[in-house]
């Protein structure tokens, strides 16, 4: 605890760089067909303040899980560094990189799964006190109980089985396992996925709660961005292995800038009174993260592409996350990203966004190109298609 | 309750379903009615262990006879099916009623391939012999916006993706030129951007072909976008009923109240979550009274005395709570809740 409160530099809790996780297929034909990889991480740059939540949100097969583990050294990352308090992991030995693991643990998201079903939970709590030697065996039992009361669960249900709570209980028992330990860092999978709306509600209140008692640096991992948005401090948004957008939460969701965020926002079904007709439907699926498209990862569903007449940029050169002029919290992996994107989810506001587009695209086809006089003159035509 | 208007495509009237299990007789849905025009979307919502989803099976008699005890009324068209043939129920079924179901992998067989399995339901009603449904059940992927239906219709479960499974799942429910779909969570497995597509088709559905759909979901921003009207379920009953918009804007039962204000949102941020004390009660030992007084902000002795009829409020909703006009006043929340019960 003391330590915690020394470091306040600025220098950050958890940092990433260029993180790439892949996963290797098997049932290749070997020394004829090439190996072929699942890039499920490629490229991850990111860095989480001490304090700090940062969430991790996209849809299955982005990554998000897998950069979660890595981020842990759960698994092995196939390139880049992990950081955590000013040191590089794998500079590490495995009995430091123990050592370190303490302070940085982890709540899965399945409460069925994630909890042995043959031991008694105060058993699995202790485990980790016990992996690292922590106390005396009475300090251990003493810990897991307070444990257990830090999560709202009554000590004496320590004797019993994980088949005896409910999915919310259970999910609790998850967070007194990870919290046993102290730690400083925490990585929520889907914490709050598997419960019901009124039990979620309860977890996600109990995880602010302790965040700010113990002072606990989270990255949470989640599909959900209506919870995100009420969770956490900063949003990085996933798209097949790499982030797309990145900044305060505050940001992302009132002015997204990349059109992959703007799609993500405006899909989720919403309770406030709105126009449905006003949804953003992207078509398609996410492609496999085996052949990812070239250039922009995002382009084959990209709505703003489109509309920009199919420039040849996106599919030729692959966009950098990038801090924008307009808001240097923010990075955002776009050519074009979009000035007003909060406009981009109402119908009105992408048919002006494409008139806009429309309009420079004419501009700057008149100066570049002098034969184009042809091409304007037949754009009425397009236009009644489009 | 309301009288359903003639036109109705079903009208449910008083729904009991019992398991017998080691404990004795477990009363898991217990007095519920609804109805559904043509062209109208009725959602279900609850929690889990809410009885919605053994409700919509009892509707359409997928509840094994020997476990469960099903009670009351089910009109299909006018037409009675509780206590039908399983024969008869089997020509009702893929024919005037389709199901989705909400995990596609599972529901589909994964030896036949999708083309197959909606060509099957395609002869097994006369539709057609085996060629023609072959080429009806290509038609309706490409009404489902699957792109390369042909080959896709030649393709296993297992070759496809989540999204394109539910999509198969609905074409197939099509297929049947149904009446009534029945989907149960048809959304919950999937991505939000898929989510929004499948929706879309089911909307196109109910819009285009006239088709009523009840709707089964957790999900209330789901109902907010895809419902006409709602019924919130909390422990086996209807505990609220009405348009959709109205009910979710504007709650009158306490149960609904508290669930619509513990969904998180960007827009709720360091407002905090109200949430539900406690948890859904297990069908072996629901509460007396209101089942929800021992969560209930609002609790008095009355509502562990005796149960609360759904009564109608205004012109089209019903709710069933005793102090729902105290609370529409601005009632306090009685201080404790926990301590109020037993």
């Amino acid at each position: 605890m003391t330590k915690r409160a020394r470091s306040t530099s600025a220098r950050p809790l958890v940092e990433l760089r260029g993180i790439k996780k892949y996963f290797p297929i098997s049932g290749n034909i070997p020394l004829i067909q090439k190996r072929q990889y699942v890039k499920a991480v490629d490229g991850v740059d990111l860095a989480i303040a001490r304090g700090e939540t940062l969430s991790v949100v996209g849809e299955s097969g982005s990554g998000k899980t897998t950069l979660g583990r890595v981020t842990l050294g759960l698994q092995k990352a196939t390139a880049g560094e992990v950081w955590f308090d000013g040191t590089k992991l794998s500079d590490r030995s495995t009995e430091e990189r123990r050592k370190l693991r303490r302070r940085m643990q982890i709540v899965f998201q399945d409460p069925f799964g994630s909890l042995n079903p043959r031991l008694p939970v105060g058993d699995q709590i202790e485990e980790g006190l016990l992996a690292h030697n922590i106390g005396s065996s009475a300090q251990r039992r003493q810990r897991m109980r307070q444990s257990l009361e830090l999560v709202g669960l009554p000590s004496e249900y320590a004797v019993r089985y994980p088949h005896e709570f409910s999915g919310g209980q259970r999910q609790r028992v998850g967070i007194a396992r990870a919290l046993a330990l102290d730690p400083e860092f925490v990585v929520l999978d889907e914490p709050v996925s598997a419960l019901d709306v009124s039990i979620q509600s309860q977890v996600l209140n109990l995880l602010a709660d302790l965040r700010e008692k113990n002072g606990l640096t989270y990255m949470f991992i989640s599909h959900n961005l209506d919870v995100v948005g009420y969770f956490a401090d900063r949003v990085a948004v996933m798209y097949l292995g790499k982030i797309v957008e990145i900044g305060p939460v505050a940001q992302v969701f009132t002015k997204p800038q990349h059109p992959y965020t703007v799609a993500l926002i405006s899909a989720v079904p919403k309770v406030a009174a709105h126009d449905v007709k006003d949804r953003l439907i992207l078509e398609g699926e996410i492609p496999s993260p085996i052949n990812p498209p070239s250039g922009c990862r995002f382009r084959t569903r990209c709505w703003l592409r489109e509309q920009l007449g199919n420039p040849e940029r996106c599919s030729t050169e692959e966009p950098k996350l990038v801090s924008t002029l307009r808001d240097t919290s923010v990075s955002v992996a776009c050519h074009f990203p979009l000035a007003n994107g909060a406009a981009a989810t109402t119908q009105r506001g992408r048919a002006e966004i494409a008139r806009a587009a429309k309009a420079t695209r004419v501009a700057a086809s008149k100066a570049a190109d002098p034969v184009a006089k042809k091409k304007r003159r037949a754009a009425p035509k397009s236009q009644r298609s489009a | 309750m309301k009288r359903a208007p003639q036109g109705a495509v079903i009208e449910v009237r008083d729904l009991n379903v019992s398991f017998a299990s080691a404990a004795g007789t477990v009363k898991v849905v217990e007095g519920v009615s609804f109805h559904i025009n043509k062209g109208e979307c009725l959602a279900i919502v609850g929690e889990s262990g809410s009885g919605k989803s053994v409700s919509a099976l009892a509707t359409i008699g997928l509840l094994v006879k020997e476990q469960a005890t099903v009670t009351g009324s089910v009109k299909f068209r006018g037409d009675e099916l509780l206590g039908k043939p399983e024969s008869y129920m089997r020509k009702v079924r893929g024919g005037g009623i389709s199901m989705i179901f909400q995990e596609p992998l599972s529901a589909l067989n994964p030896v036949l391939t999708i083309g197959e399995q909606i060509a099957e339901g395609i002869v097994a009603h006369g539709r057609g012999d085996w060629k023609a449904a072959h080429l009806k059940a290509v038609e309706y992927l490409e009404s489902v916006e699957i792109a390369q239906a042909a080959r896709r219709a030649k393709q296993y479960p297992h070759e496809l993706s989540g999204g394109m499974r539910q999509r198969a799942m609905i074409a197939m429910a099509l297929a049947g030129d149904p009446e009534l779909i029945i989907a149960d969570e048809p959304t919950t497995a999937l991505d939000v951007t898929i989510q929004a597509q499948v929706l879309e088709l089911l909307r196109r559905a109910t819009r285009e072909r006239g088709t009523a759909l009840l709707l089964i979901t957790h999900d209330l921003g789901v109902v907010a976008e895809t419902a006409d009207r709602v019924a919130v379920m909390y422990a086996g009953q209807i505990i609220e009923e009405g348009p959709a918009a109205a009910v979710i804007r504007a709650p009158a039962s306490p149960y609904a109240l508290d669930l619509v204000a513990s969904i998180p949102s960007y827009e709720r941020r360091g407002k905090g979550l109200s949430t539900i004390e406690g948890m859904v009660p297990s069908p072996a030992n629901f509460p007396s009274g209101c089942r929800f007084h021992p969560r209930c902000r609002f609790a008095v002795a009355a509502c562990s005395a005796a149960v609360p009829p759904l009564e109608p409020r205004g012109a089209s909703r019903s709710v069933r709570c005793f102090r729902v006009d105290e609370i529409a006043k601005g009632a306090r929340p009685t201080a404790k809740r926990k301590g109020g019960s037993k």
